[in-house]
């Protein structure tokens, strides 16, 4: 029986020739849920008020309203809005944006990267530092810092990191690869600890020879938004943008991955091949967004297993929201981060973890019934 | 017409040989049940033959060979069913069910209406009409089973391999399952091979028995023919007598051997002691 045969018995137009006896006459037409329309629309509601937030909150406040206004008169051809005074103008546009926007692409590219590690290694522990990214970033950027006097504003940190992240984990399938033919989510997680405790005891030498530098060393594992730039969104948004791109195409595949390697096999799915791309797809993104805030913890772990409690457990829900309140997540934290000590600033790694936890904490109770 | 015809099938796991030369042919909708000891090559045959391992000889399929380069292709055609399928916890019957149709649908697309169609037909014949919103991690053995011959019918395909389909069954419920198996493939000519330990089950319900063991094919035919007190201690080292009565098979383990074997009594011996336990009710 053809497909179309099918689709005509199963809105009961025509019994057709079919064999077997439907036990109803007409059937629905089964779906898949995808993303919930009331919970996504609740999420992004959130997420675009965490934004805004970023915005109107700081030593100079500004209301909501003129922040609408003056993003409307910056639109070019359309003439509605009304701009702000010059000073405001450049508190809003050049120190409070760039911060905002570089946290908001931080905190979706780390929660979206979270939610792909987990779905690749089926692992609930997952998180995008899973292969050795946070080491490898922590070695580059200890080696900049000690050896080659890089300092946070310059470009050579973030290269440093980026390139320190993107060796380990290449390090970690190299090592897979190696050890089993067809490197599986088991190897690879063995591969990243050893690469992982190897790159971790390098930069904890670099650090304490060069104990001078600790200070910066020790502000940029911690993390942070502080000097965020235009220069850096430019930097590392195309990064993030064909990272995420990948990860969301590959949302429907995450499912079939799901079901395990010998099943995925069976149903046509080229395992390896779609471990490899998201895993590169991942980390390459992970580093980007790590090269420019240091390593924030606990959003790539936190957000994916929230939606997927709250939400869902399908990655075409959980990869959209995680993304839109990954990044909602980390603005709000940088809103506490930046105003709790202000003029001073909390690390936003404590922020997230003091706060994310808790809330983790309700979640968990909330939704006890739920099997990981 | 033979819709599986496989021959010389060959896999090795580096230097040892797990499947020497298995020829194989079943004709369109029959049932047949692989047997053997732990160890036989059961598993890897359905592995095989479900692309999973890389093997050497030729696979053809309603009279064409089978392309085991293209998976995609080759998944639109044969579905298996994994001893214990993995289920997600929170995902939706109906979500599970349309992942079968994942061979039918292009890399980055989504299901289309005729792959709902495909799902929701596949969900009716297994009468899970009712169950479409249930979450997997709600459902009970019996019911998981169902769901998951739901999603390998979904693929629509030719050859259904089941791998153990009654392991995590009671009795009852295995029984609910075969029947519903041997159902679909009278109504869909789908030919079925089934990875079994069961020998009673596999030969109510298969057609022809194959058994292995230790990666050859021993022999195949309907079960009547295949099972005998002998054979099974040849190759199970276990004690068995037959019961023959109406066209039914029914091997009874014998407790003989089980105390022989606690007397400290080697298995050649068991084996050879086999030949005595013979007969009994034929």
């Amino acid at each position: 029986m053809s497909a179309a045969e099918r689709l005509c018995e199963a809105e009961g137009q025509s019994p057709g020739e079919g064999a077997w006896p439907l036990s109803a006459p007409a059937q629905a037409l089964v779906r898949a849920r995808g993303v919930p329309r009331a919970r996504g629309a609740l999420i992004a509601i959130l997420a675009l008020g965490a934004l805004l937030l970023g915005f109107a909150v700081g030593p100079v406040s500004i209301a909501p309203q003129a922040i609408i206004g003056s993003a409307l008169a910056h639109l070019p051809a359309l003439h509605l809005g009304a701009r702000l005074s010059p000073i405001d103008e450049a508190i809003l546009w050049q120190v409070r944006a760039p911060r905002v926007i570089l946290g908001a692409l931080v905190g979706a590219m780390l929660a979206a990267a979270g939610a792909a590690y987990q779905g690749v290694f089926r692992n609930p522990l997952a998180d995008p530092y899973l292969l050795g990214v946070a080491a490898g970033a922590g070695l580059g950027a200890t080696v900049a810092i000690a050896y080659a006097g890089a300092s946070a504003s310059g470009a050579a940190l973030p290269l440093a990191a980026f390139a320190g992240a993107l060796i380990a984990v290449a390090g970690a399938y190299a090592l897979a690869r190696a050890a089993a033919r067809a490197p599986g989510g088991g190897a690879l997680v063995l591969a990243g600890v050893a690469i992982a405790a190897f790159l971790t005891a390098l930069q904890t030498f670099a650090q304490q020879q060069r104990s001078q530098t600790l200070h910066a060393v020790y502000a940029w594992i911690l993390g942070g938004l502080a000097g965020a730039e235009w220069r850096s969104v430019v930097l590392v948004a195309p990064y993030i943008a064909l990272s995420c791109a990948v990860i969301i195409a590959h949302r429907r595949m995450l499912d079939v991955l799901a079901l395990g390697d010998e099943e995925a096999g069976a149903l046509g799915l080229n395992v390896p091949r779609v471990r490899l791309v998201l895993i590169i797809a991942a980390t390459a993104g992970t580093a980007a967004a790590v090269s420019v805030s240091g390593l924030i913890g606990f959003v790539g772990i936190i957000v994916p297993h929230a939606i997927r409690r709250l939400v869902s457990g399908s990655y075409r829900a959980i990869v959209p929201l995680s993304l839109v309140a990954g990044g909602g997540f980390l603005v709000a934290a940088d809103v506490i981060a930046r105003s709790l000590l202000a003029p001073a600033e909390v690390p936003i790694g404590v922020v997230t973890a003091v706060f994310g936890a808790p809330f983790f904490a309700l979640v968990l109770l909330r939704t006890a019934h739920v099997e990981l | 017409m033979s819709a599986l015809r496989v021959s010389a099938l060959e896999v090795t796991y580096g230097r040892r040989a797990v499947l020497r030369g298995l020829s194989l042919q079943a004709h369109d909708g029959e049932w047949i049940a692989l047997i053997g000891p732990n160890g036989a090559g059961k598993t890897t045959v359905l592995h095989a033959l479900a692309g999973l391992i890389r093997c050497a000889g030729s696979i053809e399929l309603a009279g064409r060979t089978l392309d085991r380069s293209n998976r995609r292709e080759l998944a639109r055609q044969v579905a298996l069913v994994a001893q214990r399928p993995v289920m997600p916890p929170q995902l939706t019957v109906s979500e599970y069910v349309l992942l079968g149709r994942t061979p039918h649908i292009a890399p980055f697309a989504g299901e289309s209406r005729a792959d709902r169609a495909a799902a929701a037909w596949a969900l009716a014949q297994l009468e899970l009409g009712a169950f479409g919103d249930r979450q997997l991690g709600t459902l009970s053995g019996g019911e998981r089973q169902r769901v998951a011959l739901a999603r390998a019918l979904a693929q629509e395909p030719l050859l259904l391999l089941l791998d153990e389909p009654t392991s995590a069954l009671d009795l009852g419920h295995a029984q609910q399952a075969l029947e519903l198996i041997d159902s679909l493939r009278r109504a869909q000519h789908l030919t079925v091979l089934s990875a079994m330990h069961d020998l009673t089950l596999a030969a109510q319900y298969a057609d022809r028995l194959a058994l292995l063991d230790g990666g050859e094919l021993v022999a195949c035919a309907a079960p009547q023919q295949l099972l005998s007190a002998e054979r099974i201690s040849a190759h199970y080292g276990a004690l068995v007598r037959i019961a023959r009565s109406g066209g039914e098979v029914c091997v009874l383990p014998s407790r003989r051997g089980v105390c022989r074997a606690h007397a400290g009594v080697g298995v050649a011996r068991l084996q050879a002691g086999g030949g005595e336990a013979i007969g009994g009710l034929r």
